[in-house]
Order: C-alpha cells, then sequence, then structure tokens
C-alpha cells in the first residue's frame, strides 16, 4: 500500500496530470517523492493505543449512549412522576397519568382539578326499555350542567317504540314525544295530533305565516 | 517508507491478531505523523495517537480492505486537524512581540528544515493550504482523487485543480530556485 513504488505510481499520475514532461516534471517528480519520504519516523505508541494493539477492546461508545439513555429515561419518568403526586401537570396529563397509576400500581396519584373525562358514566343506558325522559332535578347527585346527551340507542322494532327524530331541523316541527299508548290514553294521543298540527307544522297552511323581517307582508 | 498493507492483515486485524494490528500501526501511523506535521499541528504525536484510539476499535465496521482503513485513518487525522485549527481559533490572540519571542529560528521554513522535514518541505508552505492538504493527503496517504475528495469535503474536479494549481506553484518555485543557481 504505502510503499515506495504506490508512492512513486501516484506521484506519476499527478505529475502527469500537468500534460508536460521536460526538467521542471523531473524536479517536481523529485520535491513530490522527498515529501514522501517524510513518512519514515514511527511514532511511538502510547499506553491507550498499545493496549488497542495488544487486542484489548475498550468500553465502547455504543454501550455509553444506552447508558445515558437508560439514565435520561430514569430522570424523565421520575420528574414526571414527581409532577404527578404533587399534582402540577396539566389537565389532560395529570388525568391519564392518575388514571394508569390509580389502575396499575401502588400508589395514588391526585386527579386534575378539573377532570378531562368524567369518570363515572352520568347516565347508565338502558336500550330495551321504554323510554320516559324523566330528567333529574339541578341538584341531584351526579347531575352535570349543560351537558349534551349522549343519544340513546333506540330499538324501532320494539313494539309501542315510536320513531325519533335524531336531529331536528328548525323548518320543521320537533321531535314526536315519545308515546305509550298503553299507558297515555286518548287524551294524550289527541294533545299529540294536536301537537302535530301546530303552528309549524307543514300539514296546517292556515296558521303558517312569514315574517318578513322589514314589516311588510 | 512505511511496509505495504494487505487486505489479509485487516482481516487479521478485525480477528484481534496483535501481530496484524501492530502491523497496520507501523502502516499507517507515519504517514499520519507526516500528514500533521506537513499542515502544521502543534501537537502532531499526540493527534497520531487519537487516531488510532478512534481507528483500532472500528476496525471491524471498516469496509473496503486496507484501502478502506487507510482512507477512514486520514479521515480522522483530517477532523481531529480541523477540531484543533478551529480551538486555536477560540483561543486568545496575543499580539507579536518581537522582544519577548525567544525563538532561535525566524521562519516557519527555517523550522522545517531545522527538524529535518528537507527543503523540499518548507516549499510546501509557499502554497495554499487547501493545495498542500491535497497533495499531501495524495502521497503521504497515498489516496486518489475520489478518496481526498470524500476526506476534504470537497468534488473531485475541486480537489484536482487545487492539485494542479498546487504543481504549477511548486513547479514555478523550482525552476526560479534553478534559475537563481
Amino acid at each position: 500500500m504505502n510503499d515506495e513504488s504506490t508512492t512513486a505510481t501516484t506521484i506519476d499520475e499527478m505529475v502527469a496530470d500537468l500534460g508536460a514532461d521536460d526538467h521542471g516534471a523531473a524536479r517536481l517528480r523529485a520535491l513530490l517523492a522527498d515529501v514522501g519520504g517524510l513518512a519514515s519516523e514511527l511514532p511511538e505508541p502510547s499506553t491507550g493505543v498499545r493496549d488497542l494493539l495488544r487486542g484489548a477492546v475498550p468500553f465502547r461508545r455504543r454501550h455509553r449512549r444506552v447508558v445515558a439513555a437508560a439514565a435520561i429515561g430514569a430522570l424523565a419518568l421520575g420528574g414526571t412522576s414527581a409532577a404527578a403526586a404533587t399534582n402540577r401537570l396539566p389537565d389532560p396529563v395529570q388525568s391519564a397519568v392518575s388514571e394508569f397509576a390509580n389502575d396499575h400500581l401502588p400508589v395514588n396519584v391526585p386527579h386534575p382539578v378539573h377532570p378531562v373525562h368524567p369518570v363515572h358514566p352520568v347516565h347508565p343506558v338502558h336500550p330495551a326499555k321504554p323510554v320516559h325522559p324523566t330528567n333529574p332535578p339541578f341538584d341531584a347527585p351526579g347531575h352535570i350542567r349543560n351537558k349534551p346527551k349522549a343519544p340513546k340507542p333506540v330499538n324501532t322494532d320494539a313494539p309501542g317504540q315510536l320513531q325519533k327524530a335524531t336531529k331536528p331541523d328548525p323548518q320543521l316541527p320537533g321531535p314526536a314525544r315519545p308515546l305509550d299508548p298503553g299507558s297515555f290514553g286518548r287524551a294524550h294521543n289527541d294533545k299529540a295530533q294536536q301537537d302535530h298540527s301546530g303552528p309549524n307544522h307543514p300539514g296546517n297552511p292556515k296558521k303558517t305565516t312569514h315574517v318578513d323581517q322589514s314589516g311588510k307582508h | 517508507m512505511a511496509s505495504a498493507l494487505t487486505d489479509a492483515v485487516v482481516d487479521d486485524a478485525r480477528r484481534g491478531e496483535a501481530a496484524a494490528l501492530t502491523a497496520i500501526y507501523e502502516s499507517i501511523a507515519p504517514g499520519i505523523l507526516a500528514y500533521l506535521r506537513g499542515r502544521g499541528s502543534w501537537d502532531a504525536e499526540g493527534l497520531t495517537q487519537e487516531v488510532f484510539t478512534q481507528l483500532l476499535p472500528q476496525l471491524r465496521k471498516v469496509s473496503g480492505g486496507a484501502a478502506g482503513v487507510k482512507a477512514l485513518a486520514f479521515t480522522i487525522a483530517h477532523s481531529r486537524l480541523v477540531d484543533e485549527f478551529r480551538r486555536r481559533q477560540r483561543g486568545p490572540e496575543m499580539p507579536y512581540d518581537s522582544e519577548l519571542d525567544g525563538r532561535k529560528h525566524g521562519s516557519a521554513e527555517d523550522e522545517v528544515i531545522r527538524l529535518g522535514f528537507g527543503a523540499a518541505t518548507a516549499l510546501l508552505t509557499s502554497i495554499s493550504d487547501e493545495q498542500r492538504t491535497v497533495i499531501l493527503l495524495r502521497i503521504l496517504g497515498d489516496l486518489s482523487l475520489d478518496e481526498t475528495a470524500r476526506i476534504i469535503g470537497k468534488s473531485v474536479g475541486a480537489v484536482k485543480q487545487l492539485q494542479r494549481r498546487g504543481l504549477l506553484a511548486l513547479r514555478e518555485q523550482l525552476d526560479q530556485q534553478q534559475a537563481r543557481r
């Protein structure tokens, strides 16, 4: 490799690239050969290099990286745990950490002050039961004001079950009230029919009026 | 001149054979030391040891046989030298005061000659640093244009131009010396 013949070949290539082979090129070739002759002093190996030359395997950098990564991970985990124990994490993170810790770990981590997700369902769903909407009073335990209800599954094949409009259109009458003919009786049915023929029902043109905002009819 | 380094020796060194590892050191270390000195390192011997401290544990991962090991060694040496130059730039600069200068030799060329590098090497200080880098890597490392380009982070064409201009400048200096005689 780095012996005289290959170095001479390299020098010849370099000088030949100049495109001239005269006395100047010969002097240049001699100069470059002198430069190549500088690589004649063998430095004394240091203690570390001497160990490596004996075949000693050093503590590899990859292992150091793994150790460093493990240390960083442990610090991050410890910091998160400490912050969660003192309820200092942001609410979503605090909620997630507290749920995980309370479920899987033998420690009790406080929930956030404003929970992101309710811990227990407020209204259990009974899809097979006939629907009698009875809202609990606002003071009832477990009631959340202005909380949108989850749509309850409706079994339209069940006897006596009326189909409800799931999405009320402001131009159309509101959804029909849940009826149970067996329990409400005739008077209730009449009232329901009146509701269907109310002022906003499209089938009652007499009572349908269009109010012009400008005051003209 | 160092002995030749073969692919078989590199294979033995990968298996951890001490004789092969020593052969690699004896083959490459003189060129590394000369390169670092020729580029003006203040601690060429120390950097040479750092190069092998980094090179030898990586032998199993090096591809390309003996040429690959040699190219990697000079790549490490070049990087260490750049680091040294950067450290120097970050250091405090002292204004030159000739009365405080206790050196016996006035110029870098004289110093090179005093250290036994020869008058020929002193000529290398007259060309640009990049030109000197290319010429030293090609001769001392016996590296190809492609390997040299990869080490210094330039294109092959740029390296070829640097080499050509450096050699032309050296030849012009030699012609001027000849004319003065």
